[in-house]
């Protein structure tokens, strides 16, 4: 494992730096367009990397990375800006103050010399989180500027230093100063003062926002001659609030100068507040007031406190009991205590929920005495303080409560409070308290009871269900649900069946389902139901139970009600029918559709699709449900409904199913096929073939030995075979219904075509004891048999691939439907692998097919499908195949004939090797996704010398790749091998590269032409011709590169570095990643003598 | 699980059956002196009235009075929506000026919340805010004081601490409260927000880089939507249904989600006077304007819980909560034997007030009110600057900063442009 890990942080580490560093030949640019290209890093380890070698670069190479900033608009600069941005970030920690202040003074010359207001502030924004004093000077001229200063004062409000609050207060004299209501803003959050006369002569002169960022500066500044200014414009507003905020600004003057320890001045301004703002819309200023002083004066500020609780407004009297919450201790709780007897009457509910929230126990006697309280609104606000004070310990008294005081109110509050502290042990107390207790105290308990879910208390409830007293025999007959154990669903139907109040019934009804469903499996959920209406109980009312409790009983017994009962029964049966809780009523509801009943013909119909439709089922069977209705749907608007039914589900089987409809004779539905098409949004039917036309077995043929033995067969016998196979075939197989039937004799049904590759759709049905297969390729078998058969194996399910003898053989799990009912595969075949869903769910996974007949061979690359027959009744339908294209078959005939091989199969990297990971064989394409892995070579597995190589490419923005040849397996294949770039070179972060790193070029060795490569996003073809120390680049049909490696070497290589590679005869050919996402295809060679 | 709230139903339909009235709200609220009388509603004004803020005319059956946005097809439709008797503002602080206005809705994008909700509570409005409360650490901690200063009531629109099935978790948090108040799973805790425990981090809200300008149409006034924000040219990207995918607006699907999934978080933890010391990402680098996906973030707290929210899903058997003993997963399935009943034993927690026009009219602050509210923003906000910054952090609770990160710290309070301060 350690070595693993240690191999992975290398590969990490290489692909961030890019090239190995100790012979890291490239130049300044390639290495910054190479940082370029690999942002955004993928992760921290590569972002801290990243910046790492970014600074490293030097002001030189972060100025490249600078330059490529441009207005926005003009060009994409996102990574130049990612790498701008991200390495203010990284320094920004301010754990190495030297770099930042290099980094800083960069971003600073760029603000001079850039030319667009939009970069300027781009990289005055960088200064929010690295800018010092360093920076003032270049930001002085932008304090005033009219564009630029709201960034600019941003910036000095970051810095925050002395210097720059001098800054910004200077700017306030000019003649011009647009931002002067954003410097007083940042000056007041500095409490800076000595700008005194420029604020007040702002507050003069200013607009409204200007007039308030001036009061507010001067708050800030809690400078004594700020004072009389503040005064005057609360005065002005006439003490309300406006939008300057005078009286917020007057306040915070107060608390300023009260916390520097003007507490005489403070006291004389919020007094001044608190009698000025006597109305109702300005109760918040009193209580602003009254905080600022408890700020400053805590305990002091208590007696304001004492004295503001017996306020009128109940707004003043909620903040003045909440700032009290920030005076603690017990000597002020003594001092609320005793202010409660002298307040008005609505402070005292609220002084005892205080009490309750600080907690204190010296509280409790006066809540004991407070429970006493006539009023409602005191004595229940004693049992929630009681409660929350002590807790566990309140119990006793609160029931005792309930029961002194008949208050429907009250004991809303006592049982919330109670439902707080009480437990398993003190649940008994209030059942013990039951019989002492009457009128809504009763009711009150029992519903605790019916809140504790014991089902011990059952017993204790039952006889209140009997009670005189209407309100106590409502909250029994609630509670039952709640505390009804599975024994007691006797004693509760018998109570069903004697009541008729509507709402009772309800509520029993659903008490007793509840007990049914706490069975623990010591009892079946219907059990108890079933035995009572065996003893002939009330079926009207006991039916619905049975749509709740459900089960195979259950269901039989709803059955068997409705075909015998009467018109009322057969109502309430449907009913239940309709509403069963599980898919498992469809067959009944189908039986009753498909009796052409015309009362309950289209509502068992319509109950049918809304069963569907909710079930949690795979979509598969819901389209198999479907089918099995369809016979049904009747009138235009129920194949309709089901159509849109069909649409919602998101594969295949779905589209073929409403396909059919879309010739249908009525147009709503021919519209709503259409619709469900357009709905499903999948790939058009049309890939698909349908192998079976519903009517007949053409397209079908019989079978003639098997794939080696057939193979020995000479043609006209074959012939002559063949025909006889044809004869048998039909009496075996017939059509019926549009399905093909197997009736137990003969042999398998073959396609007529062979098929390499495909994608196969096929629904089958076994009966009972029933064995089958589907033959893929003339090769046994993707598995079907009825699962009951353990003698032979069955239990596992169908979808396995069944004659597999080293590869697995066995599904990954049971997905059959039951036999009788139809099953739909969904098989894979790609190379030799095979990949089964039943009913849409994966039994084989991407499996070997062994081949069956030659064991020491791999499977047949092509073959027929064929219908195993095994001697039980069978039927199999809607057979649709696609055939899966493969790159092999991208060879021209010309390129077969002219000796090119594909190198690349379409299906796998079977003959390459390297980073598997990062490269994936993807619809017939090879695809790098450097998120995946750590971006690096993939590899031909053998060596080439002379070759032609022929490949398909397409960039993504600012793809890097290249296509090393003559190269080994390790080290930097632009040196130890060669390397011709694969480039995006259109990318604004190339612009600076040389041509000698052009798309096509030898990579630092020869020059390529620009200009060829096909808009991004479309397939370019490439030519690569390697003869000798001859090399040719073909791109799109244009000669991009011509040229002789030993005369590009004569004097010294163009990037004047070292490379050994040259002198390579042979090597491999490869891929080389540097990051980015590419897609290759269609790669053929032609190897020269 | 859904049993309390049922029987709490039950308790109301007993009253109904009997054809008593049952009513939880206290006699005293009904009427009385110096607040209104159960017939006279309270009052409303909307700021915000593009999608989210639509959604909050039928709110509690309050009385709309005003609507404000600066986008003048958004006020239009606002005003015929909210009919007669609706006035309609283009600038808040008119609306916040008028005296018959009870509570102030706030529903634009977040980088407004801070400073209109401390105007609201300076003007002497009750403030009902959508989440997340705020864009900075430091301005929810600006809101607390007015708020509290002003004695005001205030409630932050999410509500999954004390109502509804959690997202996909498919339980409420009230049973998962009583389940970690009897410390059956043990100590410390941790939680995992996921697509595996039912929740969905929305990275449909990433940005776009490299936006070209644009000219703002004419019904916008794009210079007051952006307010405090820094300048940047207009692009219909950046507003409307788009601001999420924007760091000066907003923080992606985190900003958008985080708050809910994250409050009832903390209150299940009892860590709604704290917040956690550090926070890990996992994520792909930022960019400075445009939001991005991340595949993981984890905070931790002092105590050794932990929250990790899993972006991509990878931790397949995901319990939602785990401790030492014992694990809930989504669904409230449990390895916990016979949990139900142990829940039925245990007390309820403490009851919270749960309608916003019972805390006006009774001073009672809110289940989720600004200080708790602040608490479980502060997570998300501790999250966005890991991520804008493409570091892991440690945070002191108590303080509210970052430690030895200047850059995190300056994150906390940002400077604001023109004339917005708070």
């Amino acid at each position: 494992m350690k070595i693993i890990s240690t191999l992975l942080l290398s590969a990490v580490l290489f692909a961030v730096s890019g090239a190995a560093g100790a012979q890291d030949v490239r130049t300044l640019e390639t290495k910054v367009a190479d940082l370029l290209a690999k942002m955004p890093a993928k992760d921290q380890v590569h972002l801290n990397a990243l910046m790492e070698e970014m600074y490293s670069f030097g002001p030189e190479g972060t100025s490249l990375i600078c330059q490529q900033v441009v207005q926005a608009g003009t060009g994409d600069d996102s990574r130049a800006r990612y790498a701008v941005s991200s390495l203010t970030g990284y320094l920004s920690k301010g754990s190495d103050m030297a770099k930042r202040k290099l980094w800083e003074e960069q971003c600073l010359d760029f603000i001079s010399s850039a030319v667009s207001y939009e970069v300027r502030t781009f990289f005055i924004r960088q200064l929010n989180l690295i800018g010092s004093d360093a920076a003032l000077e270049v930001l002085k001229p932008y304090v005033t500027h009219e564009v630029m200063c709201s960034d600019a004062v941003m910036a000095l409000e970051a810095i925050g230093t002395t210097k720059a609050q001098e800054m910004l207060a200077s700017a306030l004299d000019a003649e011009l100063c647009p931002c002067a209501g954003q410097i007083m803003d940042a000056l007041a959050v500095k409490g800076y003062g000595q700008a005194l006369p420029g604020y007040i002569r702002w507050y003069e002169k200013g607009s409204p926002s200007e007039k308030s960022a001036a009061l507010l500066a001067m708050a800030g500044s809690g400078s004594e001659e700020a004072l009389p200014v503040l005064m005057k414009a609360a005065e002005n507003a006439g003490y309300k609030w406006e939008s300057t905020g005078a009286v917020s600004a007057l306040l915070l003057y107060a608390r300023q100068a009260g916390l520097a320890g003007e507490v005489r001045a403070m006291d004389k301004i919020t007094t001044l507040v608190i009698s000025k703002s006597s109305t109702p819309e300005t109760a918040n200023q009193r209580l602003a007031a009254m905080s600022v002083a408890v700020a400053v004066k805590g305990e002091g500020a208590l007696s304001m406190l004492l004295d503001a609780i017996n306020d009128p407004d109940i707004t003043v009297r909620g903040g003045v009991i909440r700032l009290a919450s920030q005076i603690p201790g017990e000597d002020v709780t003594k001092k609320w205590i005793n202010r409660y007897g002298k307040v008005r009457p609505e402070a005292k509910p609220e002084i005892l929920f205080m009490l309750g929230e600080r907690g204190d126990a010296l509280a409790v006697p006066l809540l004991h005495k407070a429970l006493n309280e006539p009023s409602h609104d005191i004595s229940s606000e004693a049992v929630s303080a009681l409660a929350k004070i002590e807790g566990n310990k309140a119990v006793d008294p609160l029931l005792a409560w309930i029961l002194k005081y008949d208050s429907e109110e009250g004991h809303w509050t006592a049982a919330n409070s109670l439902m707080t502290i009480l437990d398993r042990n003190s649940i008994g107390k209030v059942a013990a308290s039951l019989p002492a207790s009457k009128g809504h105290a009763t009711v009150t308990l029992i519903w605790l009871l019916g809140w504790s879910g014991n089902h011990d208390y059952f017993k204790t409830i039952l006889p209140y269900v009997e009670s005189d007293d209407i309100g106590v025999r409502a909250a029994a007959i609630t509670a039952l649900k709640s505390v009804a154990g599975y024994g007691d669903q006797e004693i509760l139907i018998k109570m069903l069946v004697t009541t008729s109040e509507r709402p009772e019934i309800t509520e029993i009804s659903n008490a007793i389902t509840a007990a049914a469903s706490r069975g623990n499996g010591n009892g079946g959920r219907s059990d108890v139901i079933l035995t009572a209406l065996d003893k002939g109980a009330d079926r009207i009312k006991l039916i619905p139970l049975l749509a709740v409790t459900a089960g195979e009983e259950a269901l039989e017994r709803v059955v068997k009600e409705f075909e015998n009962g009467s018109a009322e029964i057969r109502d309430v049966c449907f009913d239940a029918l309709a509403h069963w809780p599980d898919p498992s009523a469809t067959s009944a509801l189908l039986d009753i559709c498909a009796s052409g009943n015309k009362t309950y013909g289209r509502p068992a119909f319509d109950a049918y699709l809304r069963m569907v439709s909710a079930a949690d089922m795979t979509p598969e069977r819901k389209i198999l449900h479907l089918k099995r209705i369809a016979p049904w749907a009747l009138a235009p608007d129920a194949r309709a409904e089901m159509i849109s039914i069909a649409g919602l589900q998101k594969i295949q089987p779905a589209l073929f199913f409403v396909s059919a409809y879309l010739s249908d004779s009525s147009e709503v539905v021919r519209e709503a096929a259409g619709e469900a098409v357009t709905n499903l949004g999948l790939p058009p039917t049309e890939k698909f073939i349908s192998l079976f036309n519903g009517k007949d077995l053409s397209g079908w043929k019989g079978l003639v030995g098997d794939p080696v033995s057939r193979a020995a067969i000479k043609p006209a016998e074959l012939a002559k075979q063949q025909k006889e196979a044809d004869k048998r075939m039909t009496e075996n197989w017939s059509v019926r219904d549009g399905m093909i039937w197997f009736t137990g004799a003969g042999a398998n049904l073959c396609s007529v075509i062979d098929y390499g590759d495909f994608e196969l759709f096929v629904d089958w049905r076994i009966t009972k004891k029933g064995d089958s297969g589907i033959y893929l390729r003339g090769t046994p078998q993707v598995q079907i048999w009825d699962t009951s058969r353990t003698e032979v194996g069955a239990q596992v399910g169908s979808g396995g691939l069944y004659n597999n003898k080293v590869n697995p053989s066995k599904p990954l799990k049971i997905a059959d439907n039951p036999v009788g009912e139809w099953n739909t595969f969904r098989i894979l075949m790609t190379g030799e692998k095979v990949s089964v869903y039943l009913n849409g769910e994966l039994v084989t996974n991407n499996v070997t097919l062994e081949n069956y007949w030659n064991r020491s061979l791999p499977i047949f690359e092509k073959g027929r499908v064929e219908l195993q027959a095994h001697g039980t009744d069978l039927a199999f339908r809607d057979i649709w195949i696609r055939e899966i294209s493969s790159a092999e078959y991208m060879l021209t005939p010309e390129e077969k004939a002219d000796g090119f091989v594909s190198l690349f199969n379409g299906r796998n990297l079977d003959g390459w090797v390297g980073d598997k990971v990062s490269y994936i064989a993807e619809d017939a394409e090879i695809v790098i996704q450097p998120g995946k892995g750590s971006g690096g070579n993939l590899f031909t597995e053998n060596e080439y010398s002379d070759f032609i190589y022929r490949f398909e490419f397409q960039l993504t923005p600012g793809a890097n790749n290249g296509l090393g040849i003559r190269t080994p397996l390790t080290g930097d294949a632009a040196y130890v091998g060669m390397e011709l770039q694969i480039l995006d070179n259109t990318a604004p972060i190339y612009a600076n590269l040389h041509e000698y790193q052009y798309h096509g070029s030898v990579y630092g060795v020869i020059p390529a032409k620009k200009d060829f490569l096909k808009p991004l996003g479309e397939w370019n073809s490439e030519e690569v011709i390697v003869n000798g120390t001859k090399i040719k680049v073909i791109l799109n049909g244009n000669i991009i590169v011509d040229g002789d490696i030993a005369e590009a070497i004569l004097n010294g290589t163009a990037d004047k570095s070292d490379h050994p590679g040259l002198k390579n005869k042979s090597g491999h050919i490869g891929f080389l990643g540097h990051g980015s996402v590419v897609r290759f295809r269609n790669i053929r060679i032609k190897e020269l003598d | 699980m859904k049993k309390d709230s049922i029987r709490r139903r039950d308790f109301l339909k007993r009253g109904a059956m009997t054809g008593l009235a049952l009513t939880i709200i206290p006699r005293h609220v009904m009427g009385g002196q110096g607040f209104p009388a159960p017939s006279d509603q309270l009052t409303k004004g909307i700021i915000g009235v593009g999608g989210m803020g639509m959604g909050h005319i039928p709110y509690e059956g309050t009385r709309l009075l005003a609507v404000c946005d600066v986008d003048a097809l958004h006020l239009k439709n606002a005003v015929e929506t909210g009919g007669k008797g609706v006035t309609g503002y283009h600038d808040f602080r008119e609306l916040l000026a008028r005296p018959d206005i009870d509570i102030v809705h706030i529903a634009t994008p977040p980088h407004w919340h801070g400073i209109m909700s401390k105007m609201a509570a300076e003007a002497g409005k009750d403030i009902w805010c959508e989440k997340p409360m705020t864009r900075t650490i430091g301005e929810g901690q600006k809101v607390i004081e007015a708020v509290r200063a002003n004695g005001r009531m205030f409630r932050l629109n999410t509500w999954f601490r004390f109502k509804s099935q959690f997202y996909g978790l498919g339980t409420a948090v009230k049973p998962l409260k009583k389940v970690i108040a009897s410390n059956v799973l043990g100590w410390p805790l941790k939680v995992t927000v996921s697509g595996i425990t039912g929740y969905d981090w929305k990275f449909y809200w990433s940005g776009l880089t490299n936006l070209e300008p644009g000219i703002s149409p004419q019904e916008l006034d794009y210079n007051f939507w952006l307010g405090p924000a820094p300048y940047k040219p207009f692009n219909i990207e950046r507003v409307h249904a788009k601001f999420r995918g924007y760091w000066d607006y907003d923080g992606g699907g985190l900003g958008d989600m985080g708050q809910h999934y994250l409050d009832p978080i903390q209150y299940l933890l009892g860590k709604d006077d704290t917040s956690p010391v550090s926070v890990e990402i996992d994520a792909p680098q930022q960019h400075y304007d445009a939001v991005g996906s991340w595949r993981r973030i984890t905070y931790t707290y002092d105590d050794g819980c932990s929250i990790i929210l899993d972006g991509e899903n990878r931790d397949t058997g995901a319990a939602f909560i785990e401790g030492p003993y014992g694990k809930i997963f989504k669904g409230f399935i449990s390895d916990v034997p016979n949990l139900q009943k142990l829940i039925d034993a245990l007390p309820d927690p403490e009851p919270q007030v749960t309608v916003f026009s019972e805390s006006v009219r009774t001073r009672k602050p809110f289940a989720l009110n600004e200080t708790n509210g602040h608490r479980s923003c502060t997570i998300v906000n501790m999250g966005v600057v890991a991520l804008r910054l493409g570091r892991s952090l440690k945070f002191d609770p108590v303080r509210q900063q970052f430690i030895d990160d200047d850059g995190a710290n300056a994150l906390i309070n940002q400077p604001m442009r023109g004339e917005w301060h708070i």
